[in-house]
């Protein structure tokens, strides 16, 4: 791979042998990797769940409302980081940052409404892991999508913070179309676990 | 950086997909209100996931704009799974 160097603030892509960024190319094997292992994930659910003839009665109901409203938080939060990597297209750094904070806190808004509202109330009412076999899967499941919200947002902060200066995110605004790319899939599991959870149980 | 060319207007555009199929799924999965059985309901509410994720990676992550290299590695992690799930369901040693 020739070395990416810079002429004059231009910023010049490095040429790489699959015509593919490198980094881009590696978030996409990445992103693989991870659909193999919240499928693994899911398809223990539905193993335990096909298993299990009487599952969980009323008491397993999650509030689709509160599922609903997260969903369409998280759909919203995909389309506004996409709509940064549109405002970079066009240069316009100032509506990239912009789109990137909606983002971060979209994000954040998800994870707070998942902590203090649905995880607080089960927790109050005793409703833990070890409770049953569906709310072990419904922890392990979420948990687990919750730590991939967090770690995007950890991602979308640090591509905040090169925005600061039009040098450095000359150098590093390809991170924007990655951590996209890494937010979208977020997302996209969020589109399975949803109905899975909250809607096939009622 | 990718320029795929994609307008702001036709992000928006998807962006009301995805919140439109979304909510057809909750509308369906009121059973109690709609005279649909529970195995046409979750089938529907599949397809639909499905059709949001499709629009989610061919128009939000620019598969359908992108190489085909990155397509195959995106079919690459469903070719195993369903070799693994085959394998699983053909065994004589598992029972599920």
């Amino acid at each position: 791979m020739a070395h990416a160097h810079a002429v004059a603030g231009a910023y010049v892509a490095p040429r790489t042998a699959t015509g593919i960024p490198n980094g881009k190319l590696g978030m996409w094997i990445f992103l693989a990797s991870e659909v193999m292992f919240f499928t693994g994930l899911i398809g223990a659910y539905l193993v335990l769940r096909m298993g299990h003839p009487s599952w969980v009665g009323p008491e397993g109901h999650l509030s689709v409302g509160i599922g609903t409203l997260n969903t369409l938080i998280l759909i919203c939060s995909s389309t506004t980081i996409v709509l940064a990597l549109a405002a970079d297209a066009r240069q316009q750094i100032a509506a990239v940052r912009g789109y990137l904070a909606a983002t971060i806190g979209l994000g954040a808004l998800f994870v707070l409404i998942k902590i203090f509202i649905e995880y607080a109330a089960k927790i109050s009412h005793h409703i833990l892991p070890s409770s049953s076999v569906f709310w072990a899967s419904y922890y392990t499941l979420t948990g687990f999508h919750l730590l991939h919200v967090l770690g995007g947002i950890v991602f979308n902060l640090v591509v905040l913070s090169s925005t600061a200066t039009p040098a450095v995110w000359a150098h590093q605004r390809r991170r924007l179309e990655w951590a996209g790319l890494y937010w979208h899939f977020v997302d996209i599991v969020w589109i399975f676990l949803f109905p899975l959870l909250y809607l096939f149980s009622r | 950086m990718a320029e795929h060319h994609v307008s702001a207007k036709t992000y928006l555009i998807i962006w009301g997909w995805l919140a439109a199929l979304m909510l057809v799924g909750v509308a369906l999965s009121e059973r109690h209100i709609l005279p649909f059985s529970r195995g046409v309901v979750i089938l529907t509410i599949v397809i639909l996931s499905t059709i949001k994720a499709a629009l989610v990676v061919l128009y939000y992550m620019h598969l359908k704009l992108d190489r085909r290299t990155l397509v195959f590695i995106a079919l690459t992690p469903f070719v195993l799974i369903a070799l693994a799930v085959g394998l699983l369901y053909s065994s004589k040693l598992v029972h599920l």
